[in-house]
């Protein structure tokens, strides 16, 4: 699904399965905002998924923090209650927000670091 | 075998006896005690001081019960577990014996994080009921817990201390049955407002004979205000303070509070002395020393015995 | 398991500020099972350290990997064609893993990611409790299991003392008298008898040794021809 140059979606099966270093590889690659959207509350069909991207999402948070980044860069949406609606329906507006943290400060500095990082 | 020292005679002699104790200051001037303890003069049979309680550091128990045995009371060292090895251990106790001091209680002690150094290594070598039987087999047997034997045993009255009003109740009878066993031969209990509570514990006490083979004395703390009734209620551990006491205390104008607490605490000692087995009180009157002649004559507990030749 | 805790981040950074590479080597048992210092672990760090350096202008090469026990020599082994390409080595295992890659590679600079804490099990996801102290004269058979040393606060062996109340410990109104749990199994169990009798006075030089302890067993060496 694409949803402009600026966007990079990463389809899950279960909010569940998205992992604390995959938020801070996010930010790592340049991303200026990551979105995790998962079901509402009480409503995964895995049982707790939802819950767990939560706390891993906080978890990264405070990890953020203490390089100095932004922790509110990293955002958890649980799409709205008894909600029939497409994934791009929940995403747009989410695009469409008025958001003022502005470039991620790595960007920045990673242009303007020469040396490699191997991984 | 002859008493040990003065508050043994009197107990053993069946007069209901009269500690208090003395807290040492946070500092080497000894005056403040001086001062605390000539007020207990004449009132009381022995006089305890704390050992670095709450573990705070004060001037330590030993040093402070010298200075009391020249003053002329029988002192009641108090040894926690909590700061010293078997080896200081056994080294203070030969030292108290040597200076005189003729009573020894046995204790734990509270943890280091309630005092001013909560980055103190907490010792616990040994617990109070390990300690008990140290104390009993240097005096008896003349060796240390090791088995090595003393060149000369130290001679002092054992005690220990027990809460009744701490979980698990039950068992707390058992235990008091343990630290008679390990060689207590006086107790000096947590102090008692839950004088009902109280009776029940001492019932099972009697129903396990244990009356007949330690000497009980029950705590007896005044209090001051309805602040401090409440806070003892409320946050010391292991302290039963019926909420009527605290509505009676509160119930009152500040300047009231004191006459109030003494009057409180005129009616439970009236009462402990009512229960079979008790064979003394201690009051414990922190920062109010001066309550403890007052208590002592207006419970008609004067005259006290005179020490009776060399202690 | 032995459980530690990731150091500080601003303690870690800066003992990785003297060099412009390092190695994370995390360890697959305890501290993986703990979430401290396992695979996953490393990838954290590892992320963060070069996004920091980044952020501070500064060169950092992290590279990564994870042993299946760090306190192993024949694990160890592994990591030595990795060693001299990097300038220093941050592990993320125990004080003892920590050791022992420094013991095989003398000559790198070893760090500690990790404050190494207690000996304990995994009550529930997410939650470590101490239960061993390692005292080396493992009484539990006269305590119901419970071992008073570790989870009495004042390791009373005639326990309990008296603050304890409404079955928690005076210390920490969270932690439950370790006491009050042996009496109550050992009645359920009907063998409170186990109590009646004086316990001993500890023999702590099981517990402290004469320096470091050991342990040495001639059918388990290898003798090379």
């Amino acid at each position: 699904m694409e949803f402009g140059p600026s966007v990079v979606f990463y389809p899950m099966p279960c909010g569940g399965r998205v992992e604390t270093i995959h938020l801070l590889r996010a930010l790592e690659e340049g991303a200026d905002r990551v979105v995790v959207i998962t079901c509402p509350r009480g409503q995964c069909r895995y049982g707790e998924g939802n819950l767990r991207a939560q706390k891993r999402l906080l978890y990264a948070r405070s990890l953020v923090r203490e390089i100095g980044l932004e922790p509110e860069r990293l955002e958890i949406r649980p799409a709205s209650l008894g909600s029939a609606l497409r994934i791009d329906e929940i995403i747009r507006p989410i695009l469409l927000e008025a958001w003022n943290l502005g470039p991620s400060p790595l960007r920045r500095a990673q242009r303007k670091d020469t040396g490699g990082n191997h991984r | 075998m002859r008493p040990f020292s003065h508050l043994q005679q009197v107990l053993e002699s069946r007069t209901f006896a009269v500690t208090s104790e003395c807290g040492p200051p946070k500092g080497a001037d000894p005056s403040s005690l001086v001062r605390k303890a000539s007020l207990l003069k004449g009132y009381v049979d022995a006089v305890n001081v704390t050992d670095n309680q709450t573990a705070v550091v004060r001037l330590c128990s030993l040093a402070s019960c010298a200075i009391l045995r020249q003053m002329g009371l029988d002192a009641v060292v108090q040894i926690t577990t909590r700061d010293r090895n078997r080896i200081a251990l056994q080294s203070d106790l030969l030292g108290a014996s040597a200076l005189g001091i003729r009573n020894v209680l046995c204790l734990s002690g509270d943890h280091v994080c309630f005092g001013n150094e909560p980055g103190a290594m907490a010792v616990f070598d040994l617990d109070s009921v390990q300690l008990l039987e140290v104390a009993r087999k240097m005096r008896d047997q003349g060796s240390l817990c090791s088995g090595d034997p003393l060149t000369s045993p130290p001679k002092f009255f054992i005690g220990a201390v027990e809460n009744p009003f701490a979980d698990p109740m039950d068992f707390r009878v058992k235990r008091l049955e343990k630290k008679v066993k390990a060689g207590a031969q006086f107790i000096q209990t947590q102090c008692v407002y839950n004088i009902q509570r109280f009776r029940e514990w001492m019932e099972r006490v009697r129903d396990r004979g244990l009356d007949e083979r330690v000497h009980i004395l029950a705590g007896v703390t005044p209090l001051k205000s309805a602040k401090m009734a409440h806070y003892m209620r409320e946050k010391v551990a292991g302290m039963d303070v019926p909420e009527e006491l605290v509505r009676r205390m509160s119930s009152l104008p500040a300047k009231d509070q004191r006459a109030e607490g003494m009057e409180i605490a005129l009616e439970i000692i009236e009462a402990l002395r009512e229960i079979p087995g008790v064979r003394g009180i201690h009051l414990m009157a922190v920062e109010w020393e001066e309550a403890v002649p007052e208590l002592v004559t207006r419970a008609k507990l004067t005259p006290r015995p005179s020490p009776q030749g060399e202690i | 398991m032995i459980t530690a805790v990731r150091k500080p981040f601003d303690e870690i950074r800066e003992m990785v500020a003297p060099y412009e590479s390092v190695l994370l080597v995390g360890c697959g048992t305890c501290v993986a099972e703990c979430a401290s210092g396992g695979e996953k672990e490393v990838a954290i760090l590892a992320s963060q350290l070069r996004m920091d350096a980044s952020l501070r202008g500064k060169r950092l090469e992290v590279g990564e990997t994870t042993l299946d026990r760090q306190c192993v020599y024949e694990f160890i082994d592994r990591l030595s064609p990795l060693v001299e390409k990097y300038q220093a080595i941050l592990s993320l295992a125990c004080g003892a893993g920590v050791q022992a890659v420094s013991e095989i590679f003398p000559e790198a600079i070893v760090l500690p990611g990790l404050d190494t804490t207690f000996l304990g099990q995994t009550r529930e996801a997410g939650l470590w409790i101490e239960n061993c102290r390692g005292c080396g004269s493992c009484k539990l058979q006269w305590f119901a299991s419970i071992c008073p040393i570790t989870r009495c606060a004042k390791r009373l062996l005639n326990g309990p003392c008296g603050g304890s109340r409404g079955g928690r410990c005076e210390v920490d109104p969270e932690v439950p008298c370790a006491w009050n749990m042996i009496v109550e199994r050992l009645r359920k169990v009907g063998r409170l008898e186990l109590l009646e009798d004086v316990y001993p006075p500890c023999d702590w030089s099981l517990a402290q040794g004469r320096g470091p302890r050991k342990i040495q067993r001639e059918d388990q060496a290898i003798e090379t021809v």
